[in-house]
């Protein structure tokens, strides 16, 4: 690769590398998966960047590629793995945890999830994509991600720790919007 | 519960998709990305890259090799992989990292699969000087009535990990660990450490670790020098640190990573061997994570549900 494209990914993997792990972390409930999943799919976005950087988003390449390969991890796997709800511990990290209940019953209902439902709803509601681009992340009809979706949040609303969660003000909080139209 | 009461409790469509958004973005700001491992991801994705030309270069050679009148078969089997030996660079015995190097001469110890396991600058020659420094302090300390078994000569050994040593409490003053290995007469796993060129520590395990019902993956029980301090140093660590973990694995494991502090290392396989290392910035309070994989990148064993490994550092 020449230095130049070599320099231009070395920069693109830095400045996306958090973002990126906090989207697999959604999409595995696992902060190690996570970290694997994103190495893998930065992996495979090296293998290609001369390509990939002459693309006009390169973001959302990479996004496929993630879910690509999440998706394989859940193919592959015969054995159920126990996807953890509960937030990972970060050693010499001291923070309060003032919201854990909820955080646990969020993931644990996602869990819940068929893998491309999951999939949906952290790309339109995380990545904040369109019907649209959700669907040519995941290869599939905009029609398809509408009626994901709508399963989804269906089965969501019906989970007994959200359903509490719902009844409560929505708080003020940092949120990680991304760029993209709706 | 009939449909209005239904919508007294989630609200609106609208405000439920909105709460999504809003938890979504919470759960994903809880967790803090460990640094971005740039030199694992260009590693990997160098080997991918090769991968990529050698299967394609593979591909030309059989079919030019090929006479005409078997091409027909060759487009029937196109589809589930003609190519015979497509050279990976990792077997699930050996390195699942980068291109394997080359073993030793005869006359010295055998070199790692791959030279990332020559950390820090450490160079094979100064690795194998350590080892044999080592066991010349062994020797020199052993007398006829002493039941210690015989370590051997370093050409009997592999060298698998060399990197840095950090002083502490216990054992000030920097230097360099050496870990080297060998399965005959019996299975032997050497820790030299080594401090101004002169051999200040050997810690060594002869036989095997096997423990009845254990996994595919054993972490090196008496490595733990390897990857913390000295307990006086609780809370106090001298950072950076680099650590390294060891341990065996069985031929049905393709793949073992290693968390630790926020980061997660991809383990060299190296002849029934897993080696991982890196670097910590902060103090910790538990253990490394090990994970083992097989070919088919199922999840064959996690530290996490390892009854014999202990999870958190004294």
């Amino acid at each position: 690769m020449q230095a130049k494209q070599e320099a231009e990914f070395q920069e693109f993997v830095r400045a996306r590398w958090s973002h990126l792990v906090r989207t697999a972390y959604l999409l595995t409930g696992d902060v190690h998966h996570a970290e694997d999943l994103t190495q893998t799919a930065l992996a495979k976005a090296y293998r290609s960047w001369r390509r990939v950087s002459r693309s006009d988003r390169p973001d959302a390449y990479v996004r496929r590629i993630l879910v690509s390969c999440n998706s394989d991890r859940f193919r592959k796997r015969r054995v159920t793995e126990a996807l953890t709800a509960a937030p990972p511990e970060v050693a010499g990290r001291d923070e309060a945890v003032s919201w854990a209940d909820e955080r646990s019953t969020l993931l644990a209902a996602l869990a819940g999830l068929p893998p491309k439902q999951r999939a949906v709803i952290v790309m339109r509601y995380w990545e904040d994509l369109s019907e649209a681009e959700v669907a040519e992340t995941l290869g599939c009809s905009p029609g398809t991600v509408k009626s994901q979706a709508s399963k989804a949040l269906a089965k969501l609303r019906t989970h007994p720790g959200l359903a509490q969660v719902a009844d409560e003000p929505v708080r003020s909080r940092v949120s990680s919007r991304q760029g993209g139209s709706k | 519960m009939n449909e209005e009461q239904k919508q007294q409790v989630t609200g609106t469509s609208g405000d439920f998709e909105e709460q999504m958004r809003e938890l979504l973005a919470e759960d994903a700001n809880t967790i803090r990305p460990a640094p971005v491992p740039y030199p694992a991801i260009r590693r990997r994705g160098t080997i991918e890259r090769r991968r990529r030309v050698a299967a394609a270069g593979a591909t030309l050679v059989v079919l030019a090799a090929m006479p005409v009148g078997a091409y027909a078969l060759a487009d029937r089997d196109a589809g589930r992989n003609t190519v015979a030996s497509t050279p990976s660079g990792a077997t699930p015995r050996t390195s699942a990292t980068p291109t394997p190097t080359p073993s030793a001469s005869p006359a010295g110890p055998a070199r790692p699969a791959t030279e990332h396991q020559l950390l820090d600058g450490i160079t094979f020659e100064q690795a194998v000087d350590g080892l044999k420094k080592c066991l010349a302090y062994d020797q020199s300390h052993t007398s006829g009535a002493d039941s210690r078994p015989d370590l051997g000569a370093a050409k009997d050994y592999r060298i698998i990990l060399a990197m840095n040593s950090t002083g502490d409490s216990n054992a000030p003053g920097d230097g360099m660990f050496v870990v080297a290995v060998k399965e005959q007469p019996r299975q032997t796993r050497l820790i030299c450490n080594i401090k101004d060129g002169e051999a200040a520590g050997l810690s060594t395990s002869v036989g095997s670790d096997d423990v009845p019902g254990a996994g595919p993956v054993m972490a090196d029980i008496n490595g733990g020098k390897l990857y913390q301090q000295s307990i006086l140093d609780r809370g106090n660590w001298k950072l950076p640190f680099r650590w390294g973990v060891i341990g065996t694995v069985e031929p049905s494991v393709a793949r073992v990573t290693v968390s630790y502090g926020g980061a997660t290392s991809q383990a060299a396989l190296d002849h029934g061997w897993f080696v991982a290392s890196g670097v910590l910035n902060q103090q910790v309070t538990l253990a490394p994570r090990i994970k083992g994989y097989d070919a088919d990148s199922k999840l064959v064993y996690d530290s996490d549900k390892d009854k014999y490994y202990e999870k958190r550092l004294p």
